[in-house]
Parts: C-alpha cells; sequence; structure tokens
C-alpha cells in the first residue's frame, strides 16, 4: 500500500536501510508475525528520526498497527496520541480509533476524530489512497457511534464512507446488517454510488451485482440461478466470478432464509462452509426442529468462540425450540452484552416472550429491536401480531402497514395520527396496498379477521397466498396450509360457505386429518343444511381430538336435525293376529263336554 | 403373459352359476405374481399367492410356451445395489435401502426405493405414536413427496407403483382419486391382490362396487367375494366362495376362512366354528383370523376352548394383534375386563389401524361403565372404517348410559342403516325415541324390528307397551296377542301383564269369555294373581246382568278379527253346546252361564 507521506529519507547515520527495514515489517505483518513486525518497525521509527518527535507517520502506523495486533491496544494508542500523530496522520488517527475502540473506550475514539484535522476528512477525488483510508476511519467512527447508540449518525458516516470508497464492503456489510436504513434508501444509496469513477469496468460490474443482491435479502428468491447473460463479456465474467463467490451463496441463502424454504438455505449454506452465517443456519434449523443438531452446532460454536455473540445466540435458539423460554432468555441477554446492537437477538427474545405469552414483554422487546434495526421490516411485523393478540387492531394495523411499506420498498410516510378513519376502526386499506411479504399479509388477514372486517381479510389472505405461491408450482408447501384455512374461515364468516369448503379441502390435503379443519368443513356443511355430511366430519375431528370444544359444540347443536326417521308418516297400526280362543294344552279338543273337567288346564289355587 | 387387460367391464355381481376359471392360467399367473412380488418386497401378496398355488398343488401346470429365462429387467449395472438394497429391506432397515436405491432406475429399484420411503415412514409414525392428537409432519411430508414423485412421472408408473400410490392416497384420505388409481393398478398388475384388498376396502356401498372398472380375470371372482365379506353382505359372499370351491379351490385355507367369516356375519355360530376347526386342523398354526374365531367361542362361551386356543396363540407369536385380541377375548369371557382392555390395548399398539380390537375395547370399557373411554375408542373404530354397524351401536350404547338421547338416536340409526336385517338396534332405536318422546318414530321402530324377526324377542312386548301408553288400545290388544301367542315368548316376564291387559281390554267390550280367558292365565302368575281374579268376579257379575238385559251389539270400534272371531266361534257353535272356552267349569262360578252366554253371542 503506498504511503501518502512517505518520505525516503536516508538515515542521519546513513548506512541503515530505512527502506528494507520496512518492507520486513510489511513482511512480517503479512505472515502475521506480530513480534517480529514490532522489532523492526520500532527499529525504522528508531533509525528514521532522531527523536520520537520525528518519526514519521508512516512508521509510526506499523509500530502501532503491530502492537494492535498484539494486543497491545493502550500502547497503540499511545503511540500515536504521544506524538500527536492522530492530527495529521489519516492512518495513525484509523489505528489509534480501532485501538480505543478495541479496548471498549468508543468516546475516546470519537475525541480522537474531532481533534482531527478537517482537511484530512474530506475524500479526494484523485486520491484513491486517501479515500480508502478515509473509508476506513469513517466505519471506525460509525462502530464507535453504534457503540454509544447514536445510529443515525453512525449510517450517516457509514454512507459517506461508502461514497467514499465504493470497495468497502464492510460498509455495506454494516449498514446491512443493522438494518438502519429502509430499503428504498438503501436502494438509493447504491444507485448513487460513484463505482464507475473509482473502479475498472470488470470490478465494478462484480461490485455492483454483488451489493444489488445483498439488497436483495427479502424478496423471494428464484428458484434456480438466472443464466448468465452473455452479451456483454464483461459482465458476463462478472456474473460467472460473482457466482462462484461465496458470498454469492451466503445472498443466496438469506433470500431462501427469508422466503421459508429452509432446507434449501441450509443446502446453500453447506456449500460454502459449516460455520458461516451463523445467524441463519442457527434460524433455519429452529425452523425446521432439528433440535440436536443445533444443539451440536451451538455447543461447537460457544466451545470454540465463547466471545462471539453469534455462539450464545445460537445457544439461546436451541433452548427457544425445545421450549425452555427462561434459559433460552439467559443465553440470548449473554449474547445481547457482547454485541449490544445485534437486532435478531432481540428478536429472539421477543420471541421467547412470545411464546410464554407475556405479550408486553414480547412487544418492548420487539421495539427494541426496531430501534436497532430501523429499515427491517420484522421488528413492526411481530409487534403488530402482538397487538393483534392483545386484541389491539387499531394499533395492529398501524405497525403492520408500517411493515408493508418497509418490506416493498416502498417510501416510508410517517404515520400520522389523524389518519385511518375516525377513532377505533382499523382501515385495513393501506396493508392491502402495500403488503408484498406473504408474512406480512397473512397477519394482516388474522387481525383484520380478529377485528371483524372479513372482506379486508380475504383480501389480505388471498394477497399472502399469491406472494406465497412458487411462480412454477400448483400448491404452496405445507408451511402456508395455515393461510388456505384462513381463507376457509374468511369465506364462511362472508356467508360464502361452498367456496370456504374447497380452501379446506386444500389445507386438508396439505396437512391431513387435522381436527380444526374437519371441525371448519364440520361447520361449512352445517351451514349448507348438510347435517350428515358434518356430521360424519366431526366425528373424524373428534377421533382425532376428544376434546375438540368445536367439535362437541357443533354436534350438540345438529344432532337433533340428524334424525332420519320421518315424523309424518302414519302411526302403524298393529294388524290383529287371528284370535283363536281355542283351549291351550289339549291337542284335539273332544266334543263339548262342559263337565269334562280333565280339559282343564288350568289350576288357579 | 397372455392375459386381455383389455378387457374391462363393471364388476358383474350378478354372475351366478358356475364360472370358468382355467386353472393351468391361474398357477401360471400365480408364479409370475409371486417371482415379481417377492422381488418387490411385497411380502403380503406373495403369502396369499403362495397359499393358493399351494392349494392348487395337484394341478399340474402344462406351458403352453415354456418360461423364459429367468429375466428379471433390473439393468447389471444397478444389480448389486438392487441385491444390497433387497437384503436390508428384508433386515426392515428401510432408510438404509432407500439411500442405497437413490440413482437406480429400473422398475424394480424404482418400486422399492419408494417402497422403502414408504415403509421407513410408516414404521416411524407407528413408533412415535404416544397418545392421539399428536401430528406427525414428517410422516405427513414424506407422503406428500411420494405423491409430488407420482404425479410428477405419471406416465412410467407401472402397476405396483400405482398400487403404492394408491396406498398412499388412501393414507392421506383422498379417497375418490385412491379409487382411480388403484383400479389402474389392479388393471396393470392383476395377480396384486394387496390391491385389490384396498379397493375392497374403499368401497363402501354396494352401489359403488357396481361402479367400479375391473378388468376380465379370475382374480377378480375373488375380490368379489371378498368384498361382499367386507360389506357384511354374507349371503352373496357364501354364494360367492360355494362357486370358486366348485371351481377347483376348495383347498384353499383363505377360501375356507373367508366363508367362517360369511357365517359368523350372519350370525351362524356353529357353521362358522365348524369350519374354523377344519382350518385348524389343516393350518394348526395359522393365527389369521383367530380373532374371528375366538370371538366364536366366546359367544357360545366355551370357556375350555378359548383357553387352549389363547395357550396355543401365545405359543406361536405372543406378539401378534390375533393373539392379543385372542386372549383379550378369553378375560373378557372371564368378565376380568380390566386386563382384557390391557390386551387390547397392546393389539392397538401394535397395529393402530385393527378395527376388531377397537370395537371390543369398547365393549370392555361398556362394561366398565366407563363410558368416555368407550366413546374414545367407538370413535377411532369409526374412523378406521365408516361402516361397521358394531361401532355405532357401541356409541348408541355409550350414549346411552350418558343419558344423551337425541345422539342416541342419531347413532342408533346409523347402525340400524347399516344393518336393517338385524332388529336389536332398531328395538333399541325405538327406546330412544321413546325417552325423548317421539312416540310415532318409536311405534315404528319397534314395528319394524318385529318385521324383521325380532331377535330379542323384545319388539312386540315393547310396541304394545307403546301402544298401550299412546292410547292406541287395539294395536295394543292385536300387539299382546300376537305376543302371547308366540310360543317364543312363553316363559317370558313380560306375559302376565301382557295378558291382565288383554283380559282388561276383552272386559272393557264385554267380551267375557275371552276376558275370562286371559283372566285365567292370569292366575298362573304370582303378580297378576289379584288382578285376575278381580277380573273374574267382575266377568261373573256381568254375565249374570247381561243375562237379564238386552243383547247389545258388538261396539264398532273393535277390530274387524275379533268380530270375525266372535262369528266364527258362532258359526261352529250349536245352540245347545257351550262355547268350547276352556278353563271354565261350572263348578268354578257361583252363577250357571250357559243360557246366557248363548244368548249373548247369537247378536
Amino acid at each position: 500500500m503506498d504511503k501518502t507521506e512517505s518520505i525516503g529519507r536516508s538515515s542521519i547515520e546513513g548506512c541503515m536501510n530505512i527502506d528494507l527495514m520496512r518492507s520486513l515489517v510489511k513482511q512480517y505483518s503479512e505472515l502475521g508475525q506480530w513480534t517480529s513486525a514490532l522489532f523492526w518497525a520500532d527499529a525504522a521509527a528508531a533509525a528514521a528520526g532522531g527523536g520520537l518527535d520525528s518519526a514519521s507517520g508512516d512508521d509510526v502506523w506499523l509500530l502501532a498497527s503491530a502492537m494492535l495486533a498484539r494486543g497491545e491496544l493502550h500502547r497503540a494508542a499511545h503511540a500515536v496520541t504521544s506524538r500527536g500523530l492522530h492530527r495529521r496522520h489519516l492512518l495513525c488517527l484509523g489505528v489509534a480509533m480501532r485501538a480505543f475502540l478495541a479496548a471498549r473506550e468508543p468516546a475516546t475514539a470519537l475525541n480522537l476524530m474531532d481533534e482531527c484535522d478537517p482537511m484530512l476528512l474530506e475524500p479526494r477525488n484523485t486520491d484513491q489512497t486517501h479515500n480508502r483510508a478515509l473509508a476506513g476511519v469513517l466505519v471506525w467512527q460509525a462502530r464507535a457511534l453504534t457503540a454509544l447508540e447514536r445510529r443515525e449518525a453512525a449510517a450517516e458516516a457509514l454512507a459517506a464512507a461508502l461514497r467514499a470508497d465504493c470497495a468497502h464492503y464492510e460498509a455495506l456489510d454494516l449498514l446491512l446488517e443493522q438494518h438502519a436504513l429502509t430499503p428504498h434508501q438503501e436502494s438509493e444509496l447504491i444507485e448513487s454510488l460513484p463505482i464507475n469513477s473509482q473502479l475498472s469496468a470488470a470490478e465494478g460490474a462484480l461490485l455492483r451485482a454483488a451489493y444489488r443482491q445483498r439488497l436483495h435479502r427479502y424478496s423471494p428468491a428464484p428458484i434456480a440461478l438466472p443464466p448468465p447473460d452473455t452479451d456483454c463479456p464483461i459482465t458476463a465474467e462478472a456474473e460467472a466470478v460473482g457466482g462462484r463467490m461465496m458470498e454469492a451463496a451466503q445472498s443466496r441463502a438469506r433470500r431462501l432464509a427469508a422466503a421459508c424454504r429452509w432446507t434449501d438455505a441450509l443446502r446453500a449454506l453447506d456449500t460454502v462452509d459449516p460455520w458461516c452465517c451463523v445467524e441463519v443456519r442457527a434460524a433455519c434449523l429452529v425452523e425446521l426442529k432439528r433440535s440436536s443438531e443445533l444443539f451440536a452446532f451451538a455447543h461447537s460454536l460457544v466451545d470454540a468462540y465463547p466471545h462471539a455473540w453469534t455462539s450464545w445466540y445460537a445457544v439461546g435458539c436451541y433452548y427457544y425450540l425445545i421450549g425452555k423460554s427462561e434459559l433460552a432468555r439467559r443465553y440470548l441477554s449473554k449474547a445481547k452484552s457482547l454485541e449490544p446492537s445485534a437486532g435478531c437477538v432481540w428478536l429472539a427474545y421477543g420471541h421467547s416472550f412470545a411464546a410464554d405469552n407475556e405479550h408486553d414483554q414480547a412487544m418492548a422487546a420487539y421495539f427494541k429491536a426496531s430501534q436497532l434495526m430501523s429499515g427491517c421490516h420484522l421488528p413492526p411485523l411481530y409487534v403488530g401480531v402482538e397487538c393483534a393478540l392483545l386484541n389491539n387492531f387499531t394499533m395492529c394495523e398501524r405497525f403492520l402497514t408500517r411493515a408493508a411499506q418497509l418490506h416493498s420498498n416502498a417510501k416510508v410516510k410517517a404515520v400520522e395520527e389523524g389518519e385511518g378513519g375516525a377513532g377505533d376502526k382499523a382501515v385495513w386499506s393501506r396493508v392491502v396496498a402495500g403488503a408484498r411479504s406473504p408474512h406480512v399479509a397473512h397477519e394482516a388477514g388474522a387481525a383484520a379477521y380478529g377485528a371483524g372486517d372479513y372482506h379486508a381479510a380475504r383480501t389480505l389472505f388471498t394477497l399472502a397466498l399469491e406472494a406465497a405461491t412458487p411462480p412454477d408450482k400448483q400448491e404452496v408447501s405445507p408451511r402456508w396450509a395455515a393461510t388456505l384455512d384462513a381463507l376457509g374461515h374468511a369465506y364462511r364468516a362472508l356467508g360464502r360457505p361452498r367456496e370456504a369448503l374447497v380452501w379446506h379441502g386444500r389445507a386438508l390435503a396439505l396437512r391431513p386429518a387435522r381436527p380444526a379443519t374437519l371441525c371448519a368443513m364440520g361447520l361449512c356443511h352445517a351451514l349448507l343444511g348438510r347435517e350428515r355430511d358434518a356430521a360424519a366430519l366431526l366425528h373424524a375431528a373428534l377421533a382425532h381430538d376428544p376434546d375438540d370444544v368445536v367439535a362437541l359444540a357443533l354436534l350438540d347443536a345438529i344432532v337433533d336435525r340428524l334424525d332420519a326417521q320421518l315424523t309424518e308418516e302414519e302411526i302403524p297400526q298393529f294388524p290383529f293376529p287371528a284370535v283363536n280362543i281355542s283351549p291351550p294344552a289339549a291337542p284335539v279338543t273332544p266334543p263339548a263336554d262342559a263337565t269334562n273337567t280333565s280339559d282343564m288346564s288350568m289350576s288357579f289355587d | 403373459m397372455s392375459l386381455n387387460y383389455n378387457n374391462m367391464q363393471p364388476l358383474s355381481l350378478n354372475s351366478k352359476g358356475d364360472i370358468k376359471i382355467d386353472i393351468n392360467q391361474v398357477r401360471i399367473d400365480i408364479l409370475h405374481g409371486i417371482r415379481e412380488c417377492t422381488d418387490r418386497g411385497l411380502t403380503q401378496t406373495t403369502k396369499w399367492l403362495a397359499e393358493l398355488n399351494y392349494s392348487l398343488r395337484d394341478h399340474k401346470i402344462t406351458y403352453e410356451h415354456p418360461p423364459s429365462t429367468q429375466e428379471d429387467d433390473i439393468s447389471p449395472e444397478e444389480r448389486e445395489a438392487y441385491t444390497l438394497a433387497k437384503t436390508y429391506f428384508d433386515c426392515q432397515e428401510y432408510d438404509r435401502a432407500a439411500h442405497f436405491l437413490e440413482n437406480c432406475s429400473s422398475s424394480k429399484c424404482v418400486f422399492l426405493h419408494k417402497y422403502s420411503q414408504y415403509m421407513s415412514s410408516e414404521k416411524k409414525r407407528l413408533d412415535n405414536a404416544t397418545d392421539l392428537g399428536t401430528e406427525n409432519t414428517d410422516s405427513t411430508q414424506v407422503l406428500l413427496d411420494l405423491l409430488s414423485y407420482f404425479k410428477a412421472n405419471r406416465s412410467n408408473l407401472d402397476g405396483y407403483l400405482l398400487y403404492l400410490e394408491g396406498v398412499v392416497l388412501k393414507k392421506l384420505d383422498l379417497r375418490s382419486q385412491a379409487v382411480t388409481v388403484l383400479q389402474a393398478a389392479v388393471a396393470a398388475a392383476p395377480t396384486l391382490w394387496s390391491a385389490w384388498v384396498e379397493l375392497a376396502g374403499l368401497a363402501n356401498e354396494y352401489e359403488a362396487l357396481d361402479s367400479f372398472q375391473l378388468p376380465q380375470h379370475w382374480m377378480m371372482y375373488f375380490f368379489a367375494a371378498h368384498a361382499f365379506v367386507e360389506l357384511k353382505l354374507s349371503e352373496q359372499a357364501l354364494e360367492a366362495y360355494m362357486v370358486l370351491v366348485a371351481a377347483g379351490f376348495e383347498k384353499s385355507t383363505y377360501v375356507t376362512a373367508q366363508m367362517a367369516i360369511a357365517h359368523h356375519d350372519r350370525r351362524d355360530v356353529d357353521s362358522s366354528l365348524a369350519l374354523f376347526r377344519e382350518l385348524y386342523q389343516n393350518d394348526p398354526y395359522r393365527l389369521d383370523n383367530w380373532d374371528v374365531y375366538s370371538h366364536l367361542l366366546y359367544l357360545k362361551e366355551k370357556r375350555m376352548e378359548l383357553a387352549n386356543l389363547a395357550q396355543r396363540a401365545v405359543s406361536i407369536d405372543k406378539y401378534r394383534v390375533e393373539t392379543c385380541c385372542v386372549i383379550g377375548n378369553y378375560y373378557s369371557l372371564r368378565s376380568e375386563h380390566q386386563k382384557a382392555v390391557i390386551y387390547f390395548q397392546r393389539a392397538l399398539s401394535l397395529d393402530p389401524q385393527y378395527l376388531s380390537a377397537w370395537i371390543l375395547m369398547g365393549h370392555e370399557f361398556i362394561e366398565l361403565q366407563n363410558s368416555n373411554a368407550a366413546i374414545q375408542c367407538y370413535r377411532q373404530a369409526i374412523d378406521v372404517n365408516r361402516n361397521d354397524y358394531r361401532a355405532w351401536n357401541g356409541l348408541g350404547q355409550a350414549y346411552e348410559i350418558l343419558g344423551l338421547n337425541g345422539y342416541c338416536i342419531y347413532y342408533y340409526s346409523r347402525a340400524a342403516q347399516l344393518k336393517p336385517d338385524d332388529s336389536r338396534m332398531l328395538v333399541s332405536l325405538g327406546e330412544a325415541y321413546e325417552k325423548m318422546d317421539k312416540i310415532p318414530n318409536a311405534l315404528k321402530c319397534y314395528y319394524k324390528a318385529h318385521s324383521t324377526g325380532d331377535i330379542e324377542g323384545m319388539a312386540l312386548f315393547k310396541l304394545a307397551k307403546l301402544y298401550e301408553k299412546s292410547n292406541m288400545p287395539n294395536s295394543a290388544a292385536a300387539a299382546y296377542t300376537a305376543a302371547c301367542q308366540d310360543p317364543a315368548n312363553a316363559g317370558s316376564k313380560e306375559l302376565p301383564a301382557a295378558q291382565r291387559y288383554l283380559a282388561q281390554y276383552y272386559l272393557r267390550f264385554s267380551l267375557l269369555d275371552h276376558a275370562a280367558h286371559y283372566a285365567y292365565k292370569c292366575l298362573e302368575h304370582e303378580s297378576t294373581k289379584e288382578a285376575g281374579k278381580n277380573i273374574l268376579k267382575t266377568i261373573s257379575e256381568k254375565r249374570s246382568s247381561a243375562a237379564t238385559s238386552q243383547p247389545t251389539n258388538l261396539p264398532e270400534d273393535l277390530p274387524d278379527a275379533i268380530k270375525n272371531a266372535s262369528t266364527v266361534s258362532l258359526s261352529h257353535e250349536t245352540p245347545k253346546t257351550p262355547l268350547p272356552s276352556p278353563n271354565v267349569t261350572p263348578d268354578n262360578f257361583s252363577t250357571p252361564v250357559f243360557a246366557r252366554k248363548s244368548s249373548k253371542y247369537k247378536m
């Protein structure tokens, strides 16, 4: 890397080859031999100047880097600050900030930056090296600001870093991880980057494609990779190379996971290596309910990387999966303490509360998550769900609208108080207009159903089903059978039980012999007046779940009408059999002899 | 194979008379079928075919074309994988077998692969079935995946794969699709007996049987007979089996067993037992259908024989469904109902679809007065087979214990629909109606029960009582008379009350001879002695007063039969001789009655 202020000095003494020493430092740094690097940097610094004051910025920079790599944080910072080099030398500033950040003193790092010469912090159009160093500094600034919970400033710093150096992937990574910008803002940012001016065409194409891939993490992933665009050789090669990158596999995995195709996502992650994207892998294993795999994975991570928040997050996910919410929360709070800005930890925290039916605490956790991930649609979605569970449908609608807007890349409008009709009634049209995500649409539909707005519920469920149906397949995956059932309920509530039966039938084909679905079908049949079919279905439901309340109540209600016997027919008169008062015992009646007492069979004394 | 698969027609159930079956062709078909099914791991079908083959062992095969060398139609490169997988399948390591067959394409390998997946998921479902209501999503997912494979490869499914598809559809409760697919399966592979059995299980009604499109193959006769037994159309089943016996299958243990079951369904216990004993002589280790055998012994209360049977079953194989059922029946006979329940539960853990075990367990719970558990058992039985009248009857009994008569009506009417010739259910239905105060319906039920041959003999008495209660005295008297005349009711406890009613009835109409006849009968029984004496006294008073009064007309509303009866007796009378009414002697009465009587009856 070229130094902007390299001063090729010949030593005062004249025989020390400072350049050799500097090159040695570089080599040892690349080889990871930090102690040797420190030694030679020390030597170079000492040889370059007669004293501490005259050591060049570059030498001090190399010295401080070596100390930092060895973990001697305060020494590194001191090496820079004692010489005041952080004011004039961008690289030294960067090292010092890095040192203070690693030592968990973000405020000091920010102070250093404030003391720096503002001229240095301007990007220079022609000097890309300076820009890169500047971008680095801005990224450290952003990290410090995040640690101090000043997230908007951090987001701005990251945006500035990206503009200064488009190739600075870490800035984009941090931005996206934190979900600091809405999707709309994110795509604006990417489009505005002067990539072409900073990079050559091929690498620029690669970078642009990779950034776009990262951005579209919540839109449904294509089933197969699209065929490469062979028009332009540059873009073709960029796509080919980009497709082979691990980055591409990880992006694809994220998209598949967001589309609820967990097994495919895991397979994509497996093509990279077993430890990449820990949070995504843990989420997939939780959804697939593979608790033994998750157990093994999480504990191996914790053994190997006890200081990484992702390991503890995975352990927390495992305990959430097996239903031990207390333990889950304990480990998740450990992950939180390691990395306060990780939004997904707060989401998991909220899920564990929701599993225990503690809706208020869950909402609080989701609110915190939404602060941390302000551009992500998931926290407001979950807040909306919790509101619906607490029967607060107006609030639910507001949050789901926001979630829909965040998901669909629309410009997020601030939700005003007076909007949405008079007072209490939730107006679902905004959600209907904006919902593209199947999750948002389904939850909104469920809330609308609970609020009694069945038309909106039906529209929303239909939207959800469309969004969830893969383009080339006929039927949704069994995960969305609940949507089919919900459509059945909505149609029935709208007074169209015949269509409701069709939907329930589809749901039953995906999840056979489910008591709730069978009961619902029974109810539809009963509403259509077909009591016998209803009774058959209700009996099937009761065979699977003897305590099903709906089935028992419904059966009680219709059992009177199940009687097949007609009541209008005539009562049969019994035909009188031929009455023969003939002597009972004697086989032959002798000619009448009233006084013959031997015929008497009766003895009644 | 020179079978004509194109000749499909609806099942002709009315082909009476002897059928011409070419035993030679049958043997060739069977041998081919055995080979195909063994290679595919279809053990039950193979067993059935082999038994049939053994019964035909006296017919020597003459081959038109000598059989070709044993070709497997497994491609050479897949042969090792196939052999390995087959051995794993035989050891019941289904997942392992499926794994090694993943990339094979010859038809037997493909079938074995899919079949192993199916068997593995079913085994896991059985092993994991701890309590009711646990949704087993993994097994369902396997079934759904199999279905999508079948849908995707619609064009190259042979008969065996179609059979598997039918089984999967049936498991997912998509019955009409299953029926279509199974018909195609039996057309393509007629010797696959399991496919025929599944099809029979799906045929719920007689009409549905008629609508099946089935190939004209000798197996169809077996299928028709089996379906008749399933639908409990016992008469037709027996006819069909007699036809088969005449056609050359007389030594087949299967045919004998099915005939025994048909007799059992007709409630002809003795013939059934005889056949079962004959079976036992021929094939002493045949545990199949011993549950029916034990039930027959239970009905006849043959404790020793049942105990023997149980011991024998245990010594052959302790962990089979039939053995557990036999032991359950044994304990039930000894009235140790708790133990019986345990054994039926064991039978069900071995095979949750075993209908008889559910029903018998339900009966045991009824004996133990645990109606809730009984209800659960019967509901499960209905889930397995919607058309078994015993389950519906059981539900009716259980709800009767609980006193929920509305439900009783529904259940008993379902049971009566399924077995219209069984009067017990109609009687229970009538009782339920009576309790719900729906008298007309109750009357109809008792009437129908009587006309279908009143098994328990209660219908007539109940009918009469109900007529009496609903103020229809003529019908009541008619019914009581018929009841009294029925020799089967001679020792019945209801008889005295019936006779007293009749005596009072005739008394009202002043038909004193009849009244006296029944009054004398009343005197035979303790409970009605007093009433009888009172009636006789009244009769004698009436007779004395009637002698002096004008002869009165017979009342208009008297049934014609009685009017005719009186006129009949008149025509046999000579004025001088008294009416041959029994048990009346002048010595026992204080007042002479002759003259008055004849004057009265001269009207």
